[in-house]
């Protein structure tokens, strides 16, 4: 998928500017930026959920997945029933298969209301990928939970990715979420939102250590990019 | 743990309740005494004597269940019709706009010319339905366009971006957010519907009915019969709230029991 000369306005602000991204097959695209700069309204132009003004997309007919901030489970129906609501043709053991890689196997007859913040947001992924797209959006899914349990979150999504291997785009301001995830980090400044630098991380992911010398190189060359914004 | 402070509120809800009847039969024995005149304020005790004589009467059965049914009937069809255009003027602004007007005059005009009215229009077995259902379809179908109009938009842009079709997302979202609204309408409807219905009987005075009996327990100045009839319809709206509950607690039954 490619974005080519994306501009969107709300009223007389201008949120993108000229944005030319592409998104690579079976690849994690990480889109970094602070807080409020445009990312999410970025991946709902992606989702089809809000037009552009100007530019295109190209290959924008793929089955697009995604992962909201919340985990926007529907409170009335169990962990089972929420990932089956997407795709409703999918067998029953395909769901189970997707509740165990997301690893809830034991809470599949839970309500949303009686799991954790990582477990609802675990189901939300599971939900995700049952819609069997071929790009699963992500906006800054993992925000609301504390760090330890963001970098576990993070890990998880790793072996998922690993297991189901489809392209993901993840929206976030955190840098460690970034370094840990991206095949591809697209860094973007803000008011109006531009492309400000693409960097690509040829180490796979399973490798990658928080305090390993190269992520920690790469993380501050990250935060001297958007500290200089 | 849950099920011990469920029994334990449930049993003091019980005791508040009968400590509250007990009160309220002393203060009418008072009243009673103090007024001194059966025609103006019967007796609890002579009002149970009558109970009992209306229970024991032959009419009885057939009253009551023609009332009971005619209550039903009403509160079915106004529960139906409050549904279905409840959720196409929440879902439509076009639809609820040209409804207005409509459910305003059913709200503005009263009661007792709906009544009079009904029974020009209608024979004496069915105008209590029909005065039933114009109460209570209002407040139906307000609640279950207040409940459409709340349903979280997030969850309703999430069934969009996974194009789940419009008629799942009113099964699987809208009918589920609605349900609490619905709960509370359904109960305050169901009593004032069964007041409604036996109201327009004393009017239109069907052949057996709880109306009729009211009408004629007044005609012979019994007085004590009419608060007799008036308990039993107490009774009756109590039996409709405690089967709505039902109805409730069994499709939460599932979510108390995960929640335990």
């Amino acid at each position: 998928m490619r974005l080519e000369g994306i501009y969107k306005s709300f009223g007389e602000e201008e949120v993108l500017h000229d944005i030319n991204i592409s998104i690579n097959d079976k690849e994690i695209t990480c889109i970094l930026g602070p807080s409020g700069c445009g990312k999410s309204t970025l991946l709902n132009i992606i989702a089809g959920i809000i037009k552009p003004d100007k530019g295109t997309i190209k290959e924008s007919k793929k089955k697009v997945g995604y992962v909201f901030q919340e985990d926007r489970l529907l409170p009335w129906k169990t962990v089972f029933e929420n990932i089956k609501l997407v795709n409703k043709k999918a067998s029953d053991k395909s769901i189970r298969d997707l509740i165990r890689i997301v690893g809830l196997e034991d809470s599949q007859k839970k309500y949303p209301a009686q799991l954790s913040g990582g477990m609802r947001q675990r189901c939300s992924i599971a939900r995700a990928y049952n819609f069997q797209s071929e790009i699963l959006l992500m906006d800054e899914p993992f925000k609301s939970l504390d760090y330890d349990l963001r970098i576990s979150m993070v890990k998880c999504l790793i072996d998922i990715w690993c297991k189901l291997n489809n392209s993901i785009v993840f929206v976030t301001h955190e840098i460690d979420e970034a370094v840990l995830l991206g095949n591809k980090i697209i860094v973007l400044s803000g008011n109006p939102c531009r492309v400000d630098t693409v960097v690509n991380v040829s180490m796979p992911q399973q490798e990658r250590r928080i305090d390993d010398k190269k992520m920690v190189d790469l993380r501050c060359r990250l935060l001297k990019i958007l500290s200089r914004q | 743990m849950k099920i011990s402070i469920l029994k334990n509120n449930v049993f003091k809800e019980l005791i508040y309740t009968v400590v509250s009847i007990i009160a309220m039969l002393i203060i009418w024995k008072i009243v009673s005494v103090v007024v001194n005149k059966e025609v103006l304020i019967p007796s609890p005790e002579v009002t149970l004597r009558e109970i009992i004589r209306i229970v024991e009467s032959p009419a009885f059965f057939g009253s009551v269940l023609n009332t009971s049914k005619r209550a039903i009937i009403g509160f079915l069809i106004a529960l139906g019709t409050g549904m279905l255009f409840g959720m196409l003027g929440g879902l439509f602004k076009a639809i609820y706009y040209l409804l207005r007007p409509f459910v305003l005059i059913i709200k503005a005009v009263p009661t007792m010319a709906m009544i009079l009215l009904t029974l020009i229009w209608l024979e004496s077995e069915k105008a209590p339905i029909l005065v039933g259902f114009v109460v209570i379809f209002p407040i139906i179908y307000e609640n279950v366009v207040q409940g459409i109009r709340n349903v979280d938009s997030k969850l309703v842009e999430m069934m969009k971006v996974y194009n789940i079709n419009k008629l799942d997302t009113i099964k699987e979202l809208y009918i589920p957010s609605i349900v609490s609204y619905l709960n509370g309408a359904m109960s305050a409807a169901a009593a004032l519907n069964l007041k409604i219905v036996i109201a327009a009987e004393v009017l239109s005075q069907p052949k057996l009915s709880m109306g009729t009996s009211f009408q004629m327990e007044k005609a012979n100045l019994n007085t004590a019969g009419v608060f007799a009839w008036s308990l039993i319809a107490i009774f009756m709206a109590g039996v409709f709230e405690q089967m709505l509950r039902i109805t409730k607690i069994a499709r939460n039954g599932k979510t108390l029991h995960h929640e335990q």
